[in-house]
């Protein structure tokens, strides 16, 4: 579907105003595009601002971030091509699903007949077609879990990113929302998870741990599809 | 925690945008808030009185008179008094009520359009109000309390110094409840259903579930109702004057009045200026105290 | 024992008599004063209080509306209407700003509640004058000017809260989704804010409504809004109360249409807005 972006981070430190510690030191990281790709980490660990300043609700107090072929480090969120999953979701409660989900489209003035077919398809993947007209209140954990990852494809993205994505899940549920992430990847999305549970980390194809805002660990799969992965190697600063 | 703008390298448009916001309000502001209060300032410096009507400075004089005025004094107190008993109960009446009104209701609607009628009344009609219905023989509440006492009653409630101030309390907290009633209901509604839905099925009961998940959701907003309802209390006189103009005596005399009455009575134009900024500062140094002991924003 | 609908029925059943009781006990006090609006001053004065008249009669409305009166209902609707139209707007988006951005921190926002702190009284006069120095005395501008300055602290400090209750992810969320921050404020934080924007609305257009002092000494003859109309016809001798009560209520009448319908938006308010 969409044509697969890296995203690279060069550099990018963030330190808060008045906090004691650097919430991320340095971190050089290229992903490839297409990645399958997660962060893991402890609470605190700082992969939570690593992935706000790839979406860009955070500025990186050093470093620059690309896109693709683009720096984005100065641009809003909105012109940056990504979508977000976010960890509680955030659906918009005022506006149905339907509109939750061609919110991104209407913004961009898609015309309607392509919203339309988008809508449809994304619907159809996603089995919510019987929710389009319900409100996000009147929706279940998982089926909220659905909407939010169909509002965030519906605009063909691509890099997706997402918080968190099977935290409130019962694993059933988490299991069958990183199938669908999986599908998504193999048809060329870059996607970026977090996550602190190991197990949802071992299913993806590339991760990163951190710790105290710097990169501890990198696990990569041998440049050979098929083959077991390399193993774990201790990052200094990023790999390549 | 974090803001949306973060570091210097926020793009010069975001940067402006805060500003732009904040722009027109604090014009408007200004332009009607800075004269007053340098005139105040100035005046209270001054020596004018109803005799007396040169400009001349005269440095603190004002100032010092008023720590000896027994009766500001009195009044401050009086006014605390209203402020600490009214606000409570208006806030809590205010929250029951909201809570009662916040599920579905058949004719929710019809109801809070009268609940909300108290608050539309105007202060000096709904003072003059009461103050008929307070009325020692031809008012209804004593009717109705001889009703309930079996035997006629005819208190005096405007002029007995044992009644007016649940007197006055009375028609305060009936005019503003349905105010906390209506702003908490709005905070109320935005309260993270699936929340409360995760504590149910945890077994929590509702006064822990109220404690630990509702107050601090709704907390900003009514940590500012209070702040709000509070100046307003401080500044009572509609009500109070219209029942009992200060009385009997100067016993429920709040500071609004004792201003009115030096001001625009014995025309102490200085020293009322010098009372006015006294009654500033008081209230800033006590909203800068509470404000600091009370975190607004997460 | 019961089932849970039966539960819930007399769950209701339970809350829709508190619900009546409480609107009786605070109705009481306005029922009581349309009736003296309606009563001859023998009937207000009666021992026993009599709880209705004898006979319904407006003489004490007929007084009231002569030539020309009736256009100080419209003055009262402009100015009342608009300077809360202009408040909400100008205060909502600085409350957002101090909310999102923390602009100014607390200094700014200590300062714009701090004009709520002090007592009218002592600032009439020094209006009044900056108000004739500026030629502003009974002009459109001034006079709403004045309630929008009056309004703006509350409108800023409540706004601000009802905003820092909307979670940031969804104006996140917007972000990505293509809007620009302008956008954000109309496409989500408006609309989620619904319900403390109305409740808010309500009482500044009733403060302004209802306010009396200021309109009394800032309008002469164009901008006379109808407190001051029905305050000027009460002298210091007459406590005519029929008459008081009947120009009260009609002060009230459009008042109450007005709130009507902003209550209702805000009751339409907290029914959608169940987040998440």
């Amino acid at each position: 579907m969409a044509g697969a972006t890296g995203v690279r981070l060069d550099g990018v430190s963030k330190l808060y105003a008045g906090a004691e510690r650097t919430a991320l030191q340095s971190i050089a990281l290229a992903i490839e595009p297409g990645s399958f790709f997660s962060i893991l980490g402890p609470s605190g660990c700082g992969k939570t601002t690593l992935l706000r300043i790839i979406a860009g609700f955070e500025y990186p107090t050093a470093g620059r971030v690309w896109i693709g072929d683009r720096d984005v480090t100065p641009l809003s969120p909105r012109d940056r091509d990504i979508a977000m999953v976010f960890q509680d979701y955030a659906l918009y409660p005022h506006m149905t699903v339907e509109h939750n989900i061609t919110f991104n489209l209407r913004n961009r003035r898609v015309p309607r007949a392509e919203i339309a077919l988008r809508l449809k398809e994304t619907a159809r993947i996603l089995g919510i077609e019987p929710l389009l007209g319900k409100r996000p209140a009147q929706l279940s954990g998982g089926e909220r879990q659905r909407v939010a990852i169909a509002r965030a494809v519906a605009g063909a993205p691509t890099v997706v990113l997402a918080d968190e994505p099977t935290g409130n899940l019962d694993s059933a549920t988490g299991a069958a929302v990183l199938s669908l992430l999986e599908e998504l990847n193999q048809q060329g999305t870059t996607i970026i998870i977090i996550t602190h549970d190991h197990a949802v980390a071992a299913r993806m194809r590339r991760r990163i741990e951190m710790l105290d805002g710097r990169i501890i660990a990198d696990t990569s799969p041998a440049p050979v599809a098929g083959q077991a992965d390399a193993g774990p190697q201790p990052a200094q600063g990023g790999p390549s | 925690m974090t803001s949306l703008s973060a570091t210097s390298r926020a793009s010069f448009g975001e940067r402006n945008f805060k500003y732009l916001l904040i722009g027109p309000a604090i014009f408007v502001l200004l332009l009607i808030g800075i004269f007053p209060l340098v005139y105040l300032l100035l005046v209270s410096f001054q020596g004018i009185t109803m005799t007396e009507t040169s400009a001349d400075f005269i440095g603190f004089a004002n100032y010092a008179q008023l720590f000896e005025d027994t009766r500001l004094w009195e009044a401050l107190l009086h006014t605390v008094i209203f402020t600490v008993i009214a606000l409570p109960l208006e806030l809590l009446l205010g929250l029951a009520m909201a809570q009662l009104f916040l599920e579905k209701l058949p004719g929710r609607q019809i109801f809070v359009a009268l609940l909300v009628l108290p608050v539309v009344v105007s202060p000096i009609v709904s003072g003059a109000t009461w103050s008929l219905m307070f009325n020692h023989r031809f008012g209804p509440i004593n009717q109705i309390i001889g009703w309930i006492w079996r035997e006629e009653v005819t208190l005096l409630w405007t002029i007995s110094p044992h009644l007016v101030y649940p007197a006055i309390l009375a028609a305060e907290v009936w005019q503003w409840t349905p105010f906390m009633f209506l702003l908490l209901l709005a905070a109320l509604a935005n309260v993270d259903k699936s929340q409360l839905e995760a504590a149910a099925i945890d077994g929590a009961g509702w006064w822990r579930t109220f404690f630990k998940i509702v107050l601090p959701a709704i907390w900003p907003v009514m940590a500012i109702a209070i702040l709000i309802r509070g100046l307003d209390l401080f500044r009572l006189f509609d009500i109070v004057w219209a029942l009992t103009k200060g009385g009997p005596g100067t016993m429920t005399e709040t500071i609004s009045i004792f201003t009115y009455i030096k001001g625009f009575q014995q025309f102490e134009t200085s020293y009322t200026a010098a009372v006015a900024f006294l009654v500033i500062i008081l209230l800033s140094v006590v909203v800068m105290l509470a404000l600091k002991k009370v975190e607004l924003s997460r | 024992m019961m089932t849970v609908r039966q539960r819930h029925a007399l769950r209701t059943a339970v809350r829709l008599a508190a619900a009546a009781a409480i609107t009786v006990l605070f109705l009481f006090p306005i029922y009581w004063l349309f009736m003296i609006s309606f009563k001859t001053p023998e009937e207000i004065y009666s021992f026993p209080p009599k709880w209705y008249p004898g006979r319904i009669h407006f003489d004490n409305y007929a007084v009231l509306f002569k030539d020309g009166d009736a256009i100080t209902v419209w003055n009262s609707f402009v100015v009342a209407g608009m300077s809360t139209v202009i408040a909400m707007f100008l205060g909502t988006i600085c409350a957002y700003s101090l909310a999102r951005y923390r602009t100014g921190g607390e200094h700014l926002a200590n300062w714009i509640i701090s004009q709520r702190m002090i007592p009218p009284i002592a600032v009439v006069f020094p209006i009044f004058l900056l108000y004739v120095y500026l030629g502003w005395v009974d002009t459109f501008t001034g006079v709403i000017l004045l309630y929008t300055a009056f309004n703006l602290p509350y409108v800023i400090w409540m706004m601000r809260g009802y905003i820092l209750d909307i979670p940031r992810a969804l104006e996140e969320s917007a972000l990505v989704d293509g809007c620009t921050r302008w956008q954000v404020l109309w496409k989500v934080v408006f609309p989620m804010a619904r319900a403390g924007l109305f409740a808010t609305a309500i009482f500044t257009f009733v403060f302004a409504w209802n306010e009396f002092l200021f309109a009394f000494l800032l309008t002469k003859e164009k901008w006379v809004t109808l407190p001051v109309r029905l305050g000027s016809t009460i002298t210091p001798f007459q406590t005519d109360w029929g008459f008081l009560t009947a120009g009260a209520i009609v002060s009230f009448a459009p008042l109450l249409v007005v709130v009507f319908l902003l209550q209702r938006e805000m009751v339409r308010g907290v029914s959608l807005g169940a987040v998440r």
